[in-house]
């Protein structure tokens, strides 16, 4: 080696992006720590992105719902998310950017239990366009082509409360979520290992809207029990309004502290993302399941 | 053994003063030092001239990427106690910052990461960027009478996401993400809140600060306690304002006293605590 190039300054080390993970950044997670798989499906609008960065921005202010904050590989890609929704934004309105059709993301976020110390759950949450879902919902090989979902420890369909809120649109928003979980079984891309969340978002809408709304959610709920709960792991419903509105009397992320808890107490026992040493071969199958994705 | 640890914080966090009251009390081995300086490697030049500022109470001037230095120092232990070789770059915020906006560190501060055992991590109670939402503006503005929130959303133009503008809870806990992530064993962390004599006026104390004003932050060290061995500290290394308090901390005989440390219940002038705190043994 010359002198020059001896004293020639070495370049920069590069660290992680801090953006949203591609598949095989969140298999690179899986590789090393447990991790819960939870897939957000949902139509255009319905709130995915608002749920994922209202569950981040509950922590900013402390603990939530009985868990503390643990890290996470993805904070850029949470601010980039949360960032038109801040003051330092100069917006006037909160707002989330909408999703681009692109390959799968997933933000990642770890939490302890706040009171007991137990081990910390990495959870990656995906953040997918809702015209994904609207093709997979019309097309059972579109829908074979979402490898990740076979993987999913949870599916949470978000059902836009806001449509639910008004007569004319409430039975087709209904008809599109059922569809998609149809679709989804149909397709053997979920099934009975796992566990599904059907999430009325914007809450606030819902109840202004009056007892016939509310009235219809719990139909749907009931109707949703008939057609699915043998089918899957675990059924539960929930009524979130991640970001209600000023003045209708619920609280930044109202229901996001029970998802969260579903999310992470009542998958114990479910199949961690990453399997223990003593079953590779399911490792790697699990692992090329991510990646047939791509 | 010597042992190598990392002062780490954004722009004006108070590292530099820190430094400066450091390597008086330990060159002086002024009042209670639990610590004094054996042998110095490095630019003692630069120790001197950020001391003299200090002891004059004038501000230190913001460290550039380009007067970074790098201190080593054979520390004993007093009373008569174990030596250790310890160095800390001075490095600037700036370059802190950059590590979370450009998303990379140099090739040696790389080295030092690898090879270091402690951090000292600043933050100052001025200045810190909250994570505000607009809808909690909404809130207040709606206690104070104006009805809003019925309208639809607008989509509006907003500029582009800047990371400069991320609160600094989360470049904090990132930059301590990185640095964990280039280790394979627990690290001692001292976390110095700088300027205590501001922060303490709501009579908490540091670990309390930490929870209240950087929460994300204190859930990150509480929740990854097998990697941060962490104390908290508060520290006023000027001991007041140098804009109106110079004239009474100047009269202090021994300008040591002006020091305050507190670490949970206790008070003190020993501003060696939090780098005694990184001697300690780290756990694997």
């Amino acid at each position: 080696m010359s002198e020059s190039e001896a004293k020639k300054p070495k370049a920069p080390i590069s660290l992680s992006s801090g953006d949203a993970l591609d598949l095989s950044s969140a298999s690179a997670i899986t590789a090393t720590a447990r991790a819960r798989l939870i897939v957000i499906a949902g139509a255009e609008a319905s709130g995915k992105t608002t749920l994922i960065t209202a569950l981040y921005e509950s922590f900013q202010a402390g603990a939530f719902a009985g868990f503390l904050f643990g890290g996470s590989s993805s904070l850029a890609g949470f601010e980039q998310r949360c960032y038109r929704a801040r003051i330092a934004s100069g917006a006037d309105v909160a707002d989330t950017t909408r999703t681009k059709i692109d390959q799968p993301r997933f933000l990642h976020l770890i939490v302890r239990k706040s009171e007991t110390g137990d081990g910390r759950q990495h959870l990656l949450i995906s953040d997918i366009a809702g015209e994904v879902f609207r093709l997979a919902r019309d097309s059972t090989t579109e829908c074979k082509k979402l490898g990740f979902l076979v993987r999913a420890d949870t599916l949470v369909v978000l059902v836009d409360g806001e449509k639910l809120a008004v007569l004319k649109t409430r039975a087709e928003a209904t008809t599109d979520a059922f569809s998609l979980i149809r679709s989804c079984l149909d397709a053997e891309m979920v099934g009975a290992a796992t566990n599904l969340m059907i999430v009325v978002t914007k809450w606030d809408e819902v109840q202004a809207a009056g007892e016939s709304a509310t009235g219809y959610v719990d139909h749907m709920d009931a109707e949703a029990a008939l057609r699915f709960r043998s089918r899957v792991k675990r059924l539960s419903f929930l009524r979130i309004a991640a970001r209600p509105r000023s003045g209708r009397g619920l609280v930044f992320a109202y229901g996001c502290d029970q998802l969260l808890k579903e999310w992470v107490e009542h998958l114990n026992g479910a199949t961690p993302l990453m399997p223990s040493s003593s079953t590779p071969v399911r490792q790697i199958e699990r692992f090329t399941t991510l990646h047939k994705a791509t | 053994m010597p042992t190598h640890h990392l002062i780490v914080g954004l722009p004006g966090a108070g590292k530099t003063t820190f430094l400066a009251a450091l390597w008086h009390v330990v060159e002086y081995n002024g009042v209670g030092a639990g610590l004094t300086v054996e042998r110095l490697d490095g630019d003692r030049e630069y120790l001197n001239e950020i001391r003299s500022r200090w002891l004059k109470c004038e501000s230190q001037l913001r460290t550039s990427t380009s007067s970074e230095a790098s201190v080593t120092m054979l520390l004993r232990a007093q009373p008569a106690g174990d030596t250790m070789e310890i160095s800390f770059p001075d490095m600037s915020g700036e370059s802190f910052r950059a590590q979370w906006t450009t998303r990379q560190w140099s090739d040696e501060y790389n080295d030092l990461v690898q090879g270091a055992t402690g951090v000292m991590l600043f933050v100052h109670p001025v200045g810190i960027s909250e994570p505000h939402r607009i809808d909690q503006a909404d809130e207040l503005v709606a206690a104070l009478g104006d009805v809003g929130g019925g309208g639809e959303v607008q989509r509006q133009e907003v500029p582009p996401w800047n990371p400069d503008d991320a609160p600094t809870q989360v470049q904090l806990v990132e930059l301590l993400q990185f640095i964990g992530a280039k280790k394979r064993v627990g690290m001692n962390l001292a976390v110095v809140i700088s300027a205590w004599d501001i922060a303490s006026r709501s009579e908490t104390r540091p670990t309390e600060w930490l929870r209240l004003r950087l929460p994300l932050l204190s859930q990150y060290l509480s929740a990854n306690d097998d990697t941060w061995n962490t104390t908290i500290f508060g520290v006023s290394a000027q001991g007041g304002d140098f804009e109106t308090d110079a004239e009474r901390l100047l009269t202090e005989h021994i300008p040591a006293k002006r020091i305050i440390v507190v670490d949970g219940d206790t008070t003190s002038s020993d501003i060696t605590a939090p780098v005694r705190k990184l001697m300690i043994t780290t756990r694997a």
